[in-house]
């Protein structure tokens, strides 16, 4: 029988004159480099279990955070958004210029590094734009979505001139009827309007409405949501896509090989469609904070105040008070199931993550 | 990044022979080798430094081809039954091929190619890549045992073929037998 030495000498004569592609190297170089050039950003880390680990520590920080706002939160919500309004312009200022400095270096150099971060105190104009001089958006502009919901009572026979007064008051202002509702032809007739505003005009609006010129007002709430942050991160987002998008064409541009060409495309379709859902959400925010929303209700008589259990006796109390305790059982029931998901979750990320970790590991040892 | 790329270049002839020999195919040998290379580009933070790199990178490669076998369904399926059937005959690569293959690497060649894939790639892994049999078991996936008794098998095969009788029934761990200069002859000038 062969020995293992003469059949390894033998392999290696034979293996050894098997003819190698003249540029076989050299192919693998230039199909190397446009995958070089597109996973430059799958940098594993040195240590996957550290990265694991950063990752459980942040998520579980994360859920704290959140247990702890869900929490204290029980204070109500109307008095939070209040708060939010009257901080908006000084908040949102600083808010919003580090957070698009600081998506801006992470993601598109180019885009905003003329940008300087605004003052405290000071709420900035339309002035400051993007560093790249085109497309300029009003980054650091307070963006406050603002609601009121408005309850009036008119006179016996007055709700439809009250709605049409509401119409006619929209339109001055240059606002507009987005939505009508009524019923006039009933006992007890009532109607609803919301309407759409211009922001800088909401407040002389909200004070005519309310003036008793279309019914004396029962009730008033206002909303408002600070969005600045949001907005100015769609937009740094936004530039990012462009730029990288304008890279991409670049690339395709000097694409000399089918291959190259299908891969830039694919990746430029993708950055198209992100770029079209941002510039979506950026025109819905745009739209909800440039016209503030009053959804104003109107009727003869003033709204039923639900009392609970007032004057009710015997069985009718009793079956009253465990309805209402079932119901705010349920939904103590509810509140605490959303805990135990957010937990759950929590955990569930923190065994993907690790799970990923190790299989990284493990295919490191190929 | 020079560096790498030199390195890889470097070890670009070996890679592609194992492949070679193992697929008996230039194109799927060279897709082979580029993946491989591909996964080097990607766990390069993991490549050793030093003379373990050379054999890293070589594992690396066998892993690749082993994946391809894997992958194909024809092995698969031969994998599954033990049936020991043979593989098409290697591919012609033309005259000028034919004019640098000596008569020796054709007869090894031959003996290999008539052996099934479940014995030639123990074959090729063990005397050609180097690999132990500790290794070539976990590489494809079966028992130190299995590999040993194919390996041995593979050893009674190609001393039972025509082509390699003459450097049959010599001693063990003794010179290269009849022939056996001519082998380390052949060998050095290649």
């Amino acid at each position: 029988m062969i020995s293992e030495s003469t059949l390894t000498e033998l392999l290696h004569a034979a293996g050894d004159s098997v003819p190698v592609p003249a540029d076989g190297a050299e192919q693998v170089r230039d199909a190397l480099g446009p995958q070089v050039a597109q996973r430059r950003w799958i940098h594993r880390p040195s240590n996957p279990r550290l990265l694991s680990a950063a990752a459980g520590v942040v998520v579980l920080a994360l859920v704290g955070v959140g247990i702890a706002a869900g929490v204290s939160s029980g204070g109500g919500h109307h008095g939070q958004t209040s708060a939010a309004v009257a901080l908006a312009p000084e908040h949102a200022g600083s808010a919003a210029g580090s957070g698009k400095s600081d998506q801006q270096l992470a993601a598109a150099p180019t885009a905003g590094a003329a940008e300087a971060p605004a003052a405290p105190g000071v709420v900035n104009g339309p002035a400051a734009g993007s560093g790249s001089g085109t497309d300029a958006v009003p980054t650091t502009t307070p963006r406050v979505v603002r609601k009121a919901t408005i309850s009036l009572q008119a006179g016996d026979g007055k709700v439809p001139a009250s709605l049409d007064g509401l119409r006619g008051l929209a339109e001055q202002h240059g606002g507009y009827v987005a939505s009508s509702q009524g019923s006039l032809t009933s006992d007890d007739p009532t109607g609803t309007v919301v309407l759409r505003v211009p922001v800088a005009q909401y407040a002389q609006v909200r004070d005519a409405i309310t003036s008793g010129r279309y019914g004396k007002a029962l009730d008033v709430s206002e909303s408002g949501a600070d969005v600045t942050n949001q907005y100015v991160d769609l937009d740094a987002r936004i530039h990012a896509l462009q730029a990288s998008r304008q890279t991409y064409l670049t690339m395709l541009s000097k694409a000399d090989t089918i291959g190259d060409t299908l891969a830039v495309q694919q990746r430029l379709d993708q950055i198209q469609q992100q770029l079209e859902q941002l510039q979506g959400q950026q025109k819905v925010l745009a739209d909800q904070s440039d016209k503030a929303t009053l959804t104003v209700s109107v009727g003869e008589k003033p709204a039923a105040v639900l009392t609970p259990s007032a004057g009710r006796t015997g069985f009718d109390k009793a079956f009253h008070d465990a309805g209402h305790r079932f119901t705010h059982g349920l939904q103590r029931t509810v509140a605490a199931t959303g805990t135990a998901l957010l937990v759950l979750l929590a955990i569930a990320v923190v065994a993907l993550v690790c799970w990923v970790a190790v299989r990284s590991a493990r295919r490191r040892m190929v | 990044m020079e560096d790498l790329d030199s390195w890889l270049a470097a070890g670009y002839d070996r890679s592609f022979r194992t492949a070679w020999l193992m697929l008996r195919n230039r194109d799927d040998a060279q897709e082979v080798v580029q993946e491989a290379y591909l996964r080097v580009w990607r766990f390069r933070d993991s490549i050793p430094r030093g003379d373990g790199r050379d054999a890293w990178l070589y594992r690396v490669v066998v892993n690749a081809t082993i994946s391809r076998l894997r992958a194909d369904k024809r092995w698969r399926r031969r994998s599954d039954d033990g049936e020991l059937t043979s593989l098409p005959a290697p591919e012609q690569d033309g005259p000028a091929h034919q004019a640098e293959h000596g008569a020796l690497a054709d007869r090894v060649l031959a003996a290999l190619a008539a052996l099934p894939e479940t014995l030639r790639i123990p074959v090729v892994l063990r005397y050609y890549a180097g690999l132990s049999e500790r290794e070539i078991a976990t590489a494809i996936r079966r028992r130190p045992g299995t590999v040993k008794s194919r390996l041995h098998q593979a050893r009674v095969r190609l001393s039972a073929d025509p082509a390699l009788a003459a450097w049959a029934d010599e001693p063990a761990a003794g010179t290269a037998g009849p022939g056996g200069d001519a082998v380390r002859a052949e060998a050095s000038t290649s």
